[in-house]
C-alpha cells in the first residue's frame, strides 16, 4: 500500500509545481535537470545495462546514466522510449516489463508500473491517460498518467510499435516487427480501437507537429509520407528511396532518413524531402543510425558500436557541421525532449 | 599419456602390433588417448585428458566440470544458462567439440552450449589447445573438445550408478553399464539431472527466478570385431533438455529453451600390416525450441541435420616415415520452424594430406594440408607445420597452422540479416609448448600467438536491420602453464594440479582486451587420501572482465575466486562397497558474476553417491 500512497502524494504535489514558471530558480538542490534532451541508452538485450541520459538545452552539459545516479539502482533491461506528462517521465523498459515513473527534474523514481505490461514498446499520453504500445502482443496498455493506476487494455488487430496522440485520437502503428500495415486509431474517450488506417507497406515512422498525424511506410525499393487528419489519409508523396525511416517533425518540417542521407520536407508533405547531408559513417561501417531526432533544430544521431561499446550521439546542425559530439550508455537508441 | 586409461578396441590392434614388433607402436599411444583417429598428429600438440575417475567425482554441469579442470574460461548467464567458452581467448564458436572423433557444434549457432551438453557417460575427455582445423574442421581455432566412449573386448559386465541430490533441490543419477566377449564390446548409459536452481542472489535480495532445468541423455555403444582385420563400431547418443532461461529483472516475460541432439555414428576399422583405414558414418539431428512467452505456447525453434562421411587411411611408408590422407563429405540441412531461418543446405567435401617423419628416435616433423570447397563461400587452404623432441625428463612441441570457422546456418541464411557474402573466420597460430618431468612433477608450458580475421558479429545497418558481417580482427598472445604434482608414501597419497592462463587478447581495431576474456584465469586442486578418505580442495580465479570494446571500467566486472571442497569416503563393506562424496561448492559465499548482473550461486552442499558392481 505504501508504494501506491507515495506515488499519489507526488503526483498530486509534482503536478501541481508543473504550473509554476520555469524560470523561477530551482530551490530542490535534486532538480538536476531542468531543461534539454534525454537518451534512453537501450543497454545490451539480456543484460540489463539499459541507461538514461540528458544534454542539456545549450548542449553543453552531458550527464549519463542519470537513472541509477538518482536512484542507486539499475534501471532494467533494454529502455526503449520515454514519454513526459508535466513533471513525470515515464521511461519504457522494453524487457523488463516496466515503466518507470521519475520526476524530470530530479531523475528519482516515483513509481513502477508493472501491471498490465508484456515488452512494453512506445508509449504516448492523451487525456491525462498513458498508452503503451506492446512488441509481443496486438494490444495497448491504458494507465491513469496521474496515479499510474492500470484502467484497461486495448485489442488491436496487430502489434504496435510507435504510438501517437493528436487531436483526440491515438494513433498505434504497426511496426516493421508487425505482421499489420495499419495504424489502428483509438478514440481515447472510450479506450477502444475504433478505425483503422491501411497502408500498403510496413510503417517505419509516426510522427505529429500536434496538428496533423504522418506516417511513413517504406519498402526496400520506394517509401510513402501520408498526412492524416482525423481519421483519413489527406494527402500522400512519394519518396524514391527504399528504406526510409524515422519521420519526425520538428516546428512546421518533417525529418527522416534514407540509409546515411537526412532528408528535410516542410509539413505539408506535398514533396519529398531535400538531402540535408550525410551522416559521418560509423567506425565499423555499420550501427550508425540506431536512434535518430529532431529537436529545436538539433539533429540527434547516435552510432551504436555494434552493442559493443558504450555508444556515441553527434548532434548536427542542418548544413551538416557538427555541433557536439560524446559517449553515452550503451546501445542510444531514442532522443527526447524535456 | 597412461596407460591405464585405455580401454579401448584399440587395445586389439596394440596387441597385433606388438606380436608383429610393428613400428606403429608409438602412434598407437596416440590413438589410444583418443582412439577415433588414425594420424599422427598430437606429436607437435599438447593433449591433456580428462580421466573417468575425475568425470566420475564431478556433479554439477559440463561448464563446471571445464571451468574447475581446465585453462578454458566460461561465461554462463547466471548458473546453469547459456555458456560459452573463450578457449585461448578466442569466441564460443571457435571450440571445436568431436563427438567419438566427429564433430558436433550446433550447425545453427556455430557453436556448443556447455550447459546443454551431458559429460557424465564419457570414459575420457580430451582437452586440446591449439588450432586443428586439418583434423577437426571448422571451429578449431582456439582448440578442441574430445568427448570419447572406449568399449573394451573380453570385460565382465561392470555396472556404476551414481546418485546425487542437493542445494536448490538439485538432483541427478547417472547408470553406466560395460561388458565384453571375445568378438563383442557393449556400453550402455543413461543419465538424468534436474535442479530449481532458484538460489539466493547474493546482496541483491533476491532469488534466481525462472531458473529451473532438466535434462535426460541415454546412450549405447557397440562394437564387433568381424575379424583379425575389420572391426565395426555402433555409436548412439539421445540427449533431451528442458531449461528455462532466468529472469534479468523480477517482472520480465519468462522464456524456456529445449535443446534436443540425436547422434549416431558407424565406423568400420581395417587394419594391415603397415595400413590402417576408418570410414565414419555419422548423422547428427540438432533440434531446439524456444518458448518466448510462458506460459502461453507460443514458441520457435528450428532444427539441422548433418550427414557426415569420412575416410581416414594411414600408411607405414617407411618406418620413420607415416603419411595419412582424409577424403571428407558433409551435406546439413536446417530449418526454422515459425523462425526467420528457411529451408537451406550446405555442402562441403574436404581432402586432407598429413605427413610425419622421424628425424631421430626422438624427434621428427609433421606437415599437414588441407583443401575444402563448400557451396556458400570459399574455404581458406589450410595447413600445419610441427616439430617434435621428446627425452624422458623434457618434451618439446613446435606448432603452427591455419585454421578457420565456418559462417553458421543463422549467419549465412537466416531472414533478414544472413549474408551469403560472408568469408569464413580464418586464423593463423604459432605455438611452443615444454614439459619438463621431474620426480613427482610434471610441468607444462606453452606459449601461443594466434591471428584472427574476418570475425563474423551481427550489427545494426542503416536500414534499420541487423546483419551478418566479417568485422573483427584479433591478436592473441597467451600462456598457458599445467603443474601435475603426486606423491605416495605409507598410506596417504597427495595430488596437485594446477592450471594457470595468461591471455593477451587484443582486439585490432580497438588496441584493447578483447571483451567477456579474463586476462588471468587460475584453478588449483589439492587431493589427500588417507586410506579411504579423501579431502578435495578446490580454487577457481578469474581475472577482471570488460563488457566493452574501449575497456570502459565503469561496467567492467569485477575478478572474482570461489573455493571448493568435496570429501570423499569409500566405505569397503565386503558385501557392498561404496563411495560417498561430500561437496561444499563456493565455501566462502562469495558474491560473483561472469556475465553482468548474473549473480551465481552462494555456499551450497552436494551429497554423492557412487556404487559400482
Amino acid at each position: 500500500m505504501k508504494k501506491l500512497v507515495i506515488p499519489i502524494l507526488a503526483a498530486v504535489t509534482l503536478y501541481s509545481c508543473s504550473n509554476t514558471d520555469d524560470n523561477t530558480a530551482p530551490t530542490n538542490p535534486d532538480e538536476k535537470y531542468l531543461n534539454g534532451y534525454f537518451i534512453t541508452n537501450e543497454g545490451n538485450f539480456g543484460d540489463a545495462n539499459a541507461s538514461v541520459s540528458h544534454v542539456s538545452a545549450d548542449l553543453n552539459t552531458v550527464t549519463n546514466d542519470i537513472f541509477k545516479t538518482a536512484n542507486g539502482k539499475d534501471l532494467g533491461d533494454v529502455a526503449q522510449s520515454i514519454v513526459m506528462h508535466g513533471d513525470y517521465a515515464f521511461v519504457v523498459v522494453n524487457n523488463s516489463n516496466t515503466i518507470e515513473v521519475v520526476n524530470k527534474k530530479t531523475f528519482k523514481s516515483v513509481y513502477t508500473i508493472t501491471e498490465g505490461l508484456n515488452t512494453p514498446y512506445y508509449a504516448t499520453i492523451s487525456n491525462d491517460k498513458l498508452y503503451v504500445t506492446s512488441l509481443y502482443n496486438p494490444t495497448v496498455s491504458v494507465y491513469n498518467a496521474n496515479t499510474f493506476a492500470f484502467i484497461k487494455t486495448i485489442e488491436l488487430n496487430y502489434s504496435a510499435t510507435n504510438i501517437v496522440a493528436a487531436n483526440n485520437y491515438v494513433y498505434a502503428a504497426n511496426g516493421f516487427y508487425s505482421d499489420g500495415k495499419l495504424i489502428e486509431v483509438i478514440d481515447p474517450s472510450s479506450d477502444t480501437n475504433t478505425v483503422d488506417i491501411a497502408f500498403d507497406n510496413a510503417i517505419n515512422g509516426i510522427t505529429t507537429n500536434g496538428q496533423f498525424v504522418y506516417a511513413l511506410e517504406t519498402n526496400a525499393s520506394a517509401s510513402k509520407i501520408s498526412k492524416i487528419e482525423g481519421t483519413q489519409v489527406a494527402s500522400s508523396v512519394t519518396i524514391s528511396q527504399g528504406n526510409a525511416r524515422y519521420l519526425v517533425a520538428d516546428g512546421s518540417n518533417l525529418f527522416y532518413t534514407a540509409g546515411t542521407g537526412i532528408y528535410k520536407t516542410t509539413d505539408t508533405a506535398t514533396s519529398a524531402g531535400t538531402k540535408l547531408f550525410d551522416v559521418t559513417p560509423a567506425e565499423d561501417g555499420f550501427s550508425v543510425l540506431y536512434g535518430f531526432n529532431v529537436l529545436n533544430g538539433n539533429i540527434f544521431v547516435s552510432d551504436v558500436k555494434g552493442f559493443t561499446d558504450l555508444g556515441t550521439v553527434t548532434i548536427y546542425k542542418e548544413n551538416g557541421a557538427v555541433t557536439k559530439e560524446f559517449k553515452t550508455g550503451i546501445g542510444p537508441n531514442g532522443f527526447f525532449r524535456f | 599419456m597412461k596407460k591405464t586409461i585405455i580401454y579401448s578396441l584399440f587395445l586389439t590392434f596394440t596387441a597385433h602390433v606388438a606380436l608383429a614388433q610393428d613400428p606403429f607402436s608409438t602412434q598407437l599411444d596416440e590413438l589410444i588417448i583418443e582412439k577415433s583417429r588414425i594420424t599422427t598428429r598430437s606429436k607437435s600438440q599438447n593433449t591433456i585428458v580428462l580421466n573417468d575417475s575425475l568425470i566420475e567425482n564431478t556433479t554439477g554441469t559440463f561448464t563446471d566440470f571445464l571451468q574447475k579442470n581446465t585453462t578454458i574460461y566460461f561465461k554462463e548467464n547466471g548458473y546453469g544458462m547459456v555458456s560459452s567458452p573463450a578457449f585461448r581467448g578466442t569466441t564460443a564458436q571457435q571450440t571445436g567439440v568431436l563427438w567419438n572423433g566427429i564433430k558436433v557444434n550446433s550447425a545453427l549457432l556455430g557453436q556448443t552450449d556447455f550447459n546443454s551438453t551431458s559429460f557424465k557417460e564419457y570414459d575420457n575427455i580430451v582437452v586440446k589447445p591449439g588450432g586443428g582445423s586439418i583434423l577437426y574442421g571448422s571451429g578449431a581455432i582456439g582448440g578442441t573438445i574430445h568427448l570419447n566412449n572406449t568399449l573394451t573386448f573380453n570385460k565382465a559386465i561392470e555396472n556404476e550408478i551414481q546418485l546425487n541430490y542437493g542445494s536448490f533441490n538439485t538432483q541427478g543419477i547417472h547408470y553406466k553399464i560395460s561388458t565384453g566377449t571375445e568378438q563383442f564390446a557393449v556400453n550402455a548409459h543413461f543419465g538424468y539431472n534436474k535442479s530449481d536452481n532458484d538460489y539466493e542472489w547474493l546482496g541483491k535480495d533476491r532469488k534466481n527466478i525462472n531458473g529451473e532445468f532438466k535434462n535426460t541423455s541415454l546412450g549405447f555403444e557397440v562394437a564387433y570385431k568381424i575379424n583379425s582385420k575389420n572391426t565395426v563400431e555402433l555409436y548412439s547418443a539421445t540427449y533431451n533438455d528442458d531449461r528455462h532461461f532466468a529472469l534479468i529483472t523480477p517482472y520480465q516475460t519468462k522464456t524456456k529453451y529445449q535443446n534436443n541432439y540425436y547422434r549416431n555414428l558407424l565406423k568400420w576399422h581395417y587394419k594391415a600390416s603397415d595400413f590402417l583405414n576408418t570410414f565414419y558414418v555419422a548423422h547428427i539431428k540438432e533440434q531446439y525450441n524456444y518458448f518466448d512467452q510462458l506460459p502461453t505456447d507460443s514458441k520457435s525453434g528450428g532444427n539441422a541435420g548433418t550427414w557426415y562421411f569420412k575416410n581416414e587411411s594411414f600408411y607405414n611408408v617407411t618406418n620413420k616415415l607415416r603419411l595419412s590422407g582424409f577424403l571428407e563429405y558433409q551435406k546439413t540441412t536446417g530449418e526454422g520452424e515459425n523462425s526467420s531461418l528457411p529451408f537451406s543446405t550446405q555442402e562441403i567435401f574436404a581432402i586432407s594430406v598429413l605427413g610425419n617423419y622421424d628425424l631421430t628416435n626422438k624427434s621428427g616433423f609433421e606437415i599437414g594440408l588441407k583443401n575444402e570447397t563448400a557451396k556458400d563461400y570459399e574455404n581458406p587452404f589450410l595447413f600445419s607445420a610441427g616439430f617434435y623432441f621428446n627425452s624422458k625428463n623434457y618434451q618439446l612441441k613446435i606448432n603452427s597452422s591455419k585454421n578457420y570457422r565456418i559462417p553458421t546456418f543463422n549467419d549465412l541464411y537466416w531472414q533478414p540479416g544472413g549474408n551469403l557474402n560472408l568469408k569464413p573466420e580464418t586464423s593463423f597460430q604459432f605455438d611452443i609448448n615444454n614439459t619438463f618431468k621431474y620426480n613427482f612433477l610434471t610441468a607444462n608450458i606453452s606459449t601461443y600467438y594466434i591471428s584472427i580475421n574476418d570475425m563474423i558479429r551481427w550489427v545494426p545497418t542503416n536500414t534499420g536491420l541487423w546483419e551478418a558481417n566479417n568485422v573483427d580482427e584479433v591478436s592473441i598472445f597467451g600462456s598457458e602453464l599445467l603443474l601435475n604434482a603426486h606423491k605416495t608414501w605409507n598410506n596417504q597419497t597427495l595430488g596437485a594440479t594446477v592450471n594457470y592462463a595468461f591471455t593477451k587478447s587484443i582486439d585490432k581495431k580497438m588496441e584493447k582486451q578483447l571483451t567477456y576474456t579474463p586476462l588471468h584465469k587460475f584453478t588449483v586442486q589439492l587431493n589427500y587420501r588417507y586410506k579411504n578418505f579423501s579431502v578435495v580442495p578446490s580454487f577457481l580465479y578469474i581475472g577482471k572482465i570488460y563488457t566493452t570494446s574501449s575497456n570502459d571500467e565503469a561496467s567492467a566486472i569485477d575478478a572474482y575466486g570461489v573455493f571448493d571442497v568435496d570429501l570423499r569416503q569409500y566405505f569397503k563393506f565386503k558385501d557392498f562397497p561404496f563411495t560417498i562424496n561430500f561437496k561444499i561448492k563456493n565455501i566462502a559465499n562469495t558474491a560473483y558474476t561472469n556475465m553482468p548482473q548474473r549473480m551465481m550461486p552462494g555456499r551450497n552442499y552436494h551429497i554423492q553417491i557412487i556404487k559400482k558392481f
